[in-house]
């Protein structure tokens, strides 16, 4: 999809200087004041399991839920935490340095909040109802299938991983424009940075659990509006013609002609691109609350209704998005190019980082920086705690030790956590940073594959337990067989990259080019249903479902609902 | 099944919910239908119409969910209030068609069907 993008703009529209990468050594105050927000959310992270320290901190609703007490305020933050990290930073701008094609991001997020709205006060009632910890607790319990639940939590682990290793490369990205490990330094030294903030992070997700990244979204939230609010007001007076001339400029190649797909998504290439945008825009957005990391940020969440009321709260947190999303057009504009001039590789992930340090002072620069940096301690606490949760939940107890008890499976998914932190830290420094992105945006296609059994599962037990995991099969497979089948070129038709190229496929029979992950779903749900009608007419056994129609709506002050680890009155405030 | 349950039942379409349909709905038709919006003119405050108007529907959006929450909860409100104190538990009303999705919106109807 995005072509490399190559071309120098034309006579500088702005005074910023040219935004570049490795032109200088270490700038020493950007580093001093990353450090310093470092070392602060680092201490907060360990505070946290004090704050309003638990009777029964050794539980895993305790250590994985946050006791299921969020109130609004919390699950605010949270939520944030999961919708935009580190790698959102980085990469949506970086997607816009490509063409306008890039800013589906935005309806992606829209959507979301509606897609939202429908589903999931009815997962939070059922998992309250019957302890569910994980999506794929649900699914077994729905079903009445281990098999079922065991395969929605293999692809949830397998989604997350490099999930979790992007949050390395939103972080890497930032230290290269600080100055920090280009060609000149050892591997050690390059690495080492990235090895302290994940020892760190490891360390207070251990001790914390979810109460660590609550905590530290507040900070990293903050940081964030500030850079946001800064950089949306302030950059554009540095431009002449304001945002007309950003847009102007970043759409005006260097012949001096408007390039096509930048003001618009315009059709080019012989593609249309209308449905292919609008295909991943509703694909992204049916599979985020999919991810078990986002999930958790619903469930521990204290009443049914706590999401809802914050549905247009968290709105903000879309329309931030689209402002980060058009640093990428600032970047541009100014005279990125994604060549540097310095020892490291053009690189449209540079894109943000490079405007900030060429724009802001330096003390400034080195607050967005630590924007960044914390933006990826939080979501990769939490995404660890989900994997950590799904594999304790679906793997350990439903097939290694069914009699374990609460404060064993809260052992074991702390132990899990650290684990899962570590598999993706050796991923990122044993790999490079391209095959996490492609493994991320694989994560995506496959992830989605479990709607089926989870949201329609919420709506109706139609389905058959074995042609759910057949029709899910299916999904993955074609997924990863057509992802994998993509090649990406270059404007001039170069071939760039063999395999993972672009997440856009032509839909076989038709001449439409859609989302992979849509695709893969429309064919997961033929074989569904077509295989449901199969199973159900050679009466092949349908398996219990251990829910009834009213644990869907459910709420908090039930007199029929489980107890709670321990009541924290003053945590559900908030 | 109860005098309560009976009279809950049918009344799959309430205005609230249609409201609430109303406003889950309209989010997706204006930024998945592209063709509307895949122009760059006219411009607003220097933005073309491509970005402005995905921009706009964030807040429209926002809007949107807000109104929905508050239709849905207020029904929602009047309904526990008109069944009187004593039931605070959902009752177990089966609906034998699946209703419109949004009819989740409430708590009062749980729309299971009696396939199983």
């Amino acid at each position: 999809m995005s072509t490399i993008f190559t071309a120098a703009a034309p006579a500088a529209p702005s005074d910023i200087p040219t935004p570049d990468v490795g032109s200088h050594g270490i700038n020493q105050t950007e580093l001093v004041v990353v450090v310093f927000f470092f070392l602060l959310v680092s201490v907060l992270g360990f505070l946290a399991a004090r704050w309003r320290r638990a009777r029964q901190a050794n539980h895993l609703e305790e250590w994985g839920l946050g006791g299921r007490s969020f109130g609004g305020w919390i699950t605010w933050f949270l939520l944030g935490g999961d919708l935009y990290t580190a790698y959102t930073f980085i990469a949506v701008p970086a997607a816009l340095v490509g063409g306008a094609f890039g800013f589906f991001a935005v309806p992606y997020t829209i959507i979301v909040w509606p897609l939202v709205f429908l589903f999931l006060p009815r997962l939070w009632s059922v998992s309250r109802k019957h302890g569910y910890v994980t999506p794929s607790d649900f699914a077994r319990g729905r079903y009445g299938s281990k098999g079922l639940g065991l395969a929605i939590a293999v692809v949830g682990v397998v989604a997350t991983m490099p999930y979790i290793a992007l949050q390395l490369v939103g972080i890497q990205a930032c230290l290269d424009v600080i100055g920090i490990g280009g060609k000149g330094s050892s591997t050690f030294a390059k690495d080492l940075p990235l090895f302290i903030a994940f020892a760190v992070l490891a360390a207070f997700t251990y001790t914390s659990g979810l109460r660590a990244p609550a905590v530290i979204a507040f900070v990293k939230d903050f940081l964030i509006y500030l850079v946001i609010i800064v950089a949306v007001i302030y950059i554009p007076t540095r431009f002449t013609g304001g945002w007309h001339g950003i847009f102007h400029a970043a759409s005006t190649g260097p012949t001096g002609k408007t390039k096509p797909g930048f003001l618009s998504l315009n059709d080019h290439n012989g593609k249309a691109n209308a449905f292919p945008y609008a295909t991943i825009a509703l694909g992204s957005a049916m599979a985020l609350f999919m991810y078990p990391h986002a999930q958790i940020g619903v469930l521990s969440t204290k009443s049914r209704n706590t999401v809802r009321k914050n549905l247009a709260g968290l709105s903000v947190y879309s329309l931030v998005l689209g402002l980060i999303a058009l640093l990428g057009y600032m970047a541009l504009a100014a005279g990125f190019n994604g060549t540097a001039t310095g020892h490291l590789d053009g690189n449209p992930q540079h894109a943000v980082p490079a405007l900030f340090d060429a724009v802001f002072p330096s003390w400034f620069a080195g607050v967005a920086f630590a924007a960044v940096a914390i933006g990826a301690l939080v979501p990769a606490a939490i995404m660890s705690i989900a994997a950590a949760n799904l594999f304790t939940r679906n793997i350990y107890v439903d097939f290694i030790k069914p009699d374990a008890t609460a404060h064993q499976q809260a052992q074991m998914s702390k132990f899990v956590s650290l684990l899962v932190k570590f598999g993706a830290l050796a991923f990122v420094l044993g790999l490079d940073a391209t095959s996490a992105i492609n493994f991320q945006l694989l994560g995506g296609v496959l992830i989605l594959q479990t709607f089926p059994a989870i949201v329609i599962g919420l709506f109706k037990r139609w389905f058959h337990r074995w042609a759910l995991i057949a029709g899910l099969v299916t999904g993955v497979v074609y997924g990863v067989v057509v992802a994998w089948q993509q090649k990406k070129l270059s404007a001039d038709g170069k071939v760039l990259q063999n395999h993972f190229g672009a997440q856009i496929a032509k839909v076989p029979g038709t001449h439409l080019y859609a989302y992979i992950a849509i695709t893969a779903l429309v064919l997961n749900l033929i074989v569904t249903v077509v295989l449901t009608v199969v199973f159900r007419a050679l009466k092949v056994a349908e398996g219990v479902d251990e829910t009834q129609a009213h644990d869907y709506t459910a709420d908090d002050g039930d007199t029929d609902l489980p107890d709670l680890v321990q009541a924290e009155p003053a945590l559900a405030e908030l | 099944m109860s005098e309560y349950e009976r009279s809950t039942r049918g009344q799959v379409l309430t205005p609230a919910r249609i409201i609430a349909a109303i406003c889950v709905i309209l989010p997706f038709v204006a930024v998945l239908y592209v063709p509307i919006y895949d122009k760059d003119e006219s411009e607003l405050g220097g933005f073309p119409f491509f970005f402005w108007w995905q921009l706009l529907w964030v807040a429209v959006t926002a809007g949107l969910m807000g109104l929905a929450y508050y239709v849905v909860r207020r029904e929602e409100l009047a309904r526990k209030a008109a069944s009187g104190a004593g039931n605070v538990a959902v009752p177990d009303a089966v609906q034998d068609t699946a209703p419109d999705a949004v009819a989740d919106a409430d708590t009062q109807n749980a729309e299971e069907g009696d396939a199983e």
